[in-house]
């Protein structure tokens, strides 16, 4: 069971004076149950990249198999791809319609043609995620405050129950206690549910916190796939590209500079602590 | 999906007729428009098509970017075309069933379409060649006569340009709703009508609730920035016209004798008609 991208590359405007590569040659494969972290500057493809992953861009050359199956040939099916693989638009409560919550997440299951139990339990199974309590379920989403849209929006996806769930920029505009309830729920959704989840970010803080693989796009192109501990040993290479690396781990960059006995890479405030503790504990200045 | 609409579009190549002032082409495309209605002949076709052709050869736009635009109205055309080749009175050439095809309609469906495509190719050059701010400024100040009669010219042209500078942003935002709702599992191509009407409705209401949503947020940053209105508002970029200008204007003046005069010359066909006979 895998999403797997091969040579994939798309044009923006093809034949016009505006004609723009977004993606060359990208290749890698996503198993179930990952947690994958995609970044890159603004205009380095991420978002168009996600787009092929279920089937809403073709691209120009190159191919998308689910589960070994191309999916633009004939055996491919769009609509069930779109259910297994489920994409949440950057800023998804603008596209947010119904009178009221319950109805919105409904509209996901009811394209599924499921029994109206079936939507039912999905609805609640989903707004039950993603912290929205039954008190608000008949409210129109456009009385909520901006976090809670955005949740219902997701569980909008999620109602669907898909396989894999890729976000777009999920934080984005959302104050650091919105930030980190959604990001907490969708680390939960991964470990509870084993659902493979993609996260396109622009925080370098939250990939190192939650990501345990990290693929970078530069232009187009993949530069880096691996373990945040790895990519983001390559500081001088991300900055060149318009990216950075997390504020914990430039510090510990820096302090290895001055001279500290520290390990190679650190991603994360707590791991941070411990070592500045063991460091103050020994007390001595290499 | 929606990116293939081309009406109206801007293509920028940085040409003469590019740097041209803005008044000095609506001018032309105007003055173009109307000689053209007096066209009657071959050889009046002939000389427009060659005056035209100059300026699209200025303009450094691909012939085949211009003639993509007379894609919307191939129907429009071959409709009239038509229409005008089987129901004009006059000499019969051809006849079958009630079916008449006349000399004076084949003349009449022949002119018209060459009028028809000339005129579209014509004014697509001018917005080919001017950005729609550079449009909306030139239309202001052709207008500003009409203040005197208490015409809220600058309010008209604000509004055209911000009208024209949402169309991209709309269709943008109406794609990036259309792509969220399919994934979703939307479906907007099966259905009967009532259905597919049905359909529209999570495309629209959030389309509609962002245009509200972004007219707000721009009325507010106009106001912030203290706009109001024309009163004492000086711009950026005054509108000048230069010496291409003043070439334009005899280039245009020459196109209008040379195109009108055509008329009091005996047609091409009717030339060669005389000599062989």
């Amino acid at each position: 069971m895998s999403i797997e991208v091969k040579n994939l590359t798309f044009w923006y405007d093809p034949d016009t004076p505006y004609s723009k590569k977004a993606l060359d040659d990208v290749s890698f494969t996503v198993e179930k149950g990952e947690f994958i972290g995609l970044i890159g500057h603004t205009g380095s493809g991420k978002s168009t990249l996600i787009q092929h992953l279920n089937g809403l861009e073709k691209p120009h050359s190159g191919q998308v198999l689910y589960n070994g199956v191309d999916i633009y040939s004939k055996e491919g099916n769009l609509r069930e791809l779109r259910q297994k693989v489920g994409l949440v638009f950057q800023y998804p409560e603008h596209q947010l319609f119904e009178m009221t919550v319950h109805k919105d997440v409904e509209f996901g299951p009811r394209n599924m043609k499921l029994s109206e139990e079936e939507i039912k339990d999905r609805v609640e199974r989903a707004l039950n995620i993603v912290g929205i309590t039954p008190d608000r379920y008949e409210k129109s989403p456009f009385d909520l405050s901006g976090g809670q849209k955005r949740r219902v929006a997701i569980a909008g996806v999620l109602a669907m129950e898909p396989e894999y769930l890729i976000l777009d920029e999920p934080t984005a505009g959302l104050d650091p206690k919105g930030r980190d309830e959604i990001l907490g729920r969708i680390k939960t959704l991964h470990k509870e549910l084993g659902i493979a989840v993609i996260l396109v970010s622009h925080s370098m803080e939250d990939v190192a916190k939650y990501v345990d693989r990290l693929i970078v796009l530069s232009d187009g192109k993949k530069v880096f796939d691996d373990s945040p501990r790895e990519v983001f040993r390559h500081s001088f290479e991300l900055i060149s590209i318009g990216l950075g690396i997390p504020q914990v781990t430039e510090l510990n960059e820096r302090l290895k500079e001055k001279g500290f006995v520290l390990p190679e890479t650190v991603l994360t405030v707590e791991e941070m602590e411990q070592e500045l503790l063991r460091i103050l504990k020994e007390g001595h200045h290499a | 999906m929606l990116r293939d609409i081309t009406i109206g579009q801007y293509y920028p190549s940085g040409s003469i007729i590019h740097r041209l002032d803005p008044r000095t082409k609506i001018i032309g495309t105007l003055v173009y428009i109307i000689i053209l209605f007096f066209v009657k002949t071959f050889t009046g076709f002939a000389a427009a098509i060659l005056f035209l052709g100059i300026v699209i050869k200025l303009s450094k736009v691909p012939l085949k970017f211009i003639l993509k635009g007379l894609k919307a109205i191939v129907f429009l055309l071959m409709f009239t075309v038509i229409l005008n080749m089987f129901l004009t009175k006059g000499d019969v050439l051809v006849q079958f069933w009630i079916f008449k095809i006349t000399k004076q309609g084949v003349y009449q469906a022949l002119f018209l379409g060459a009028r028809l495509m000339l005129l579209i190719i014509g004014s697509s050059m001018m917005t080919l060649t001017t950005t729609p701010i550079e449009l909306t400024d030139g239309i202001e100040r052709l207008l500003r006569p009409l203040k005197k009669i208490h015409v809220p010219v600058h309010e008209i042209a604000m509004m055209m340009s911000i009208a024209l500078r949402f169309i991209p942003i709309l269709l943008e935002e109406t794609d990036k709703i259309m792509r969220a709702q399919m994934a979703r599992g939307a479906d907007f191509e099966s259905g009967n009508l009532v259905q597919r009407a049905k359909s529209m409705i999570p495309i629209l209401v959030p389309l509609f609730l962002s245009a509200f949503r972004r007219a707000g947020e721009l009325a507010t940053a106009m106001e912030a920035r203290c706009y109001r209105g024309d009163a004492g508002r000086t711009r950026m970029k005054e509108l000048r016209y230069k010496r291409r200008d003043f070439i334009a204007f005899l280039y245009i003046l020459a196109a209008t004798v040379a195109i009108i005069g055509t008329r009091y010359f005996p047609d091409f066909p009717a030339m060669i008609r005389s000599i062989l006979r």
